[in-house]
């Protein structure tokens, strides 16, 4: 059932020149043809959560975030900057802050301290370079451990519970691999935002730190979850 | 009498080769190969040359240098430089990332991956790789076997199996199973150099002055160039209404010979009272699409007087409270 309401009234205050108020009407329910779409009505995730417009309504949805990130030891993120991590491409066709470009930066920033540590190490059958592998790179597990499957089984062992607070538009709502419906692609474009956003606001030092110590280590680390991946067909192939 | 010579030498050269595949030399595993010595790097006077004019420091080995000149070959004699290549890469890309990023905090991504395929792609690196003067083997093993040329010679000059194989003048053959060409080969040589300083440094500071001074600020490129707007006016407003601001209005600022053969229409687009763009154009819609492409131009471009970044010693933005929302989708 469609309903239409008046959007609101912008006025533009501290303008010396007078401004006739632009009055919006707008479309809830089905598509009109012509007509503007609430935006309270595409403002929700898939997982039918509302995208919050005030700092009370954003508390509860970067909680989870801000924890993972405080046991990390980086604290002092701004607020919004996470509702950004948190807010992918898809989600209201870009109308909100979204986490595109942090998500590029911290691809550059993973690459590169995971080359580090893989190198330093990793052991490799060709010549060091000074005690240095370098011969792991390029091999199965350096291109695995940045594959976007293992850093989205990364995000969802290591945050539990993140892909409910994640911003985005689901291709399809009948398809539930998460391989097929972007869910995987989402969870990693966030993973990634997280360490830009950490190398943005805190600097190098801090996100290499916070690369080292959550996720190049532990059990559940991106190194151990992509070592595993390489295993699993080798099991499968000897059972 | 030189004929027989060259049988010789032909006859031995086989049993060389067939004693090399032997051995079973894959072109990417390192794992059988013998590593170019610092006695044989150090009589070498292209790596000698080349060590001294990039001043690189005394940690960084000649042999190591040596191995950075030694690319995916189908019979490797010595480790080849992928690892160190990839390596480089991942710390050029970062640096390069980071510099447009902190300077250009509003770029579309593909404007920006474009700007970083401009200042460290292949045929960047490759023109940096010659400026380095970084000489290339095209001697054939023959060639070398016959010349009787020395180790050291050999291990100066920049080694790869060549896609492209120039036999005669304007005659050159195409080798597709040979994945190398001269532009991609000297960009790996320039990336494992790269990659070899850190692993000769250990500094990732020092690292980042080497990429500074000899790559990231050796080429000025031409960011504005590479906009493209298929709706600037468009998208001008949809920028407009998602940064809260007045819907953007074309005014004619000025304007000369209407009735002529080539008019010129100036025309500012206002959002209230500021002016976000001006331009010119023969006729009022040249002038308003030009104006409004300028308007964009100026809020993708905006860069901050006091850049700094975050891979900087003293850096921290704890008071950043917005972070660029991204581009504009039309």
């Amino acid at each position: 059932m469609n309903s239409i309401r008046l959007l609101g009234v912008r006025s533009f205050n501290g303008s010396t020149t007078q401004i006739i108020p632009r009055r919006t009407l707008v479309n809830t329910g089905s598509r009109v043809r012509g007509m503007l779409r609430d935006p309270a009505d595409y403002l929700v995730s898939s997982s039918g959560r509302r995208y919050p417009e005030n700092a009370t309504g954003m508390a509860p949805i970067i909680s989870n975030l801000k924890n993972y990130l405080s046991q990390n030891s980086v604290e002092g993120i701004d607020d919004k900057v996470l509702l950004q991590v948190l807010t992918h491409k898809s989600f209201a066709h870009g109308k909100k802050p979204f986490n595109e470009k942090l998500s590029v930066f911290g691809v550059h920033l993973l690459k590169e301290i995971s080359a580090i540590h893989l190198i330093e190490s990793e052991a490799s059958e060709g010549a060091s370079v000074e005690g240095l592998n370098v011969d792991v790179l390029g091999g199965t597990l350096s291109k695995r451990l940045l594959h976007k499957s293992v850093l989205a089984q990364f995000t969802r062992l290591n945050i539990p519970g993140i892909e409910k607070d994640i911003f985005w538009r689901n291709r399809n709502l009948m398809i539930t691999d998460p391989a097929v419906n972007g869910e995987n692609v989402v969870l990693f474009d966030t993973i990634l935002a997280t360490v830009g956003a950490v190398n943005l606001i805190k600097g190098k030092g801090v996100a290499s730190d916070f690369i080292g110590k959550a996720i190049l280590s532990g059990e559940n680390s991106l190194v151990e979850l992509a070592k595993a991946t390489i295993s699993k067909p080798q099991e499968n192939k000897s059972e | 009498m030189i004929s027989k010579i060259i049988e010789k030498k032909l006859v031995s050269l086989q049993l060389v080769r067939g004693l090399s595949s032997s051995t079973a030399r894959s072109a990417r595993n390192n794992a059988f190969n013998t590593v170019i010595t610092e006695e044989v790097a150090t009589k070498s006077p292209q790596l000698v040359t080349l060590h001294n004019r990039l001043r690189l420091p005394g940690s960084f080995k000649l042999s190591t240098l040596g191995r950075c000149l030694t690319c995916i070959q189908k019979d490797n004699k010595y480790p080849n430089n992928v690892g160190l290549s990839i390596f480089g890469k991942n710390l050029l890309s970062y640096h390069a990332t980071e510099l447009l990023l902190m300077k250009y905090p509003r770029l579309p991504l593909n404007v920006l991956n474009n700007a970083i395929n401009g200042i460290i792609g292949d045929e960047t690196l490759y023109s940096i790789g010659k400026e380095w003067g970084i000489q290339t083997d095209s001697s054939t093993a023959v060639e070398k076997f016959l010349n009787e040329e020395p180790e050291e010679i050999t291990i100066g000059r920049l080694r790869f199996d060549n896609q492209n194989k120039s036999i005669e003048s304007n005659l050159t053959v195409i080798d597709k199973k040979n994945t190398l060409t001269q532009e991609v080969a000297m960009a790996s040589a320039v990336k494992s150099i790269v990659g070899a300083y850190y692993a000769s440094s250990k500094s990732l500071q020092d690292t980042k002055k080497f990429i500074y001074n000899y790559i990231l600020t050796t080429r000025h490129l031409k960011i504005q160039d590479m906009f493209e707007f298929e709706q600037p006016t468009r998208e001008l407003a949809a920028l407009c209404k998602r940064q809260g601001l007045e819907q953007p209005v074309t005014r004619l600022l000025s304007e000369s010979g209407r009735a002529s053969k080539r008019p010129v229409f100036l025309v500012a687009v206002f959002s209230g009272n500021e002016k976000l763009g001006e331009s010119f154009g023969a006729s009022l819609r040249e002038a308003k699409i030009r104006a409004s492409v300028n308007a964009l131009m100026n809020w993708y471009l905006y860069s901050s007087l006091d850049v700094k970044l975050p891979s900087d010693a003293d850096y921290s933005r704890e008071t950043l409270k917005e972070v660029d929302h991204g581009i504009v989708i039309v």
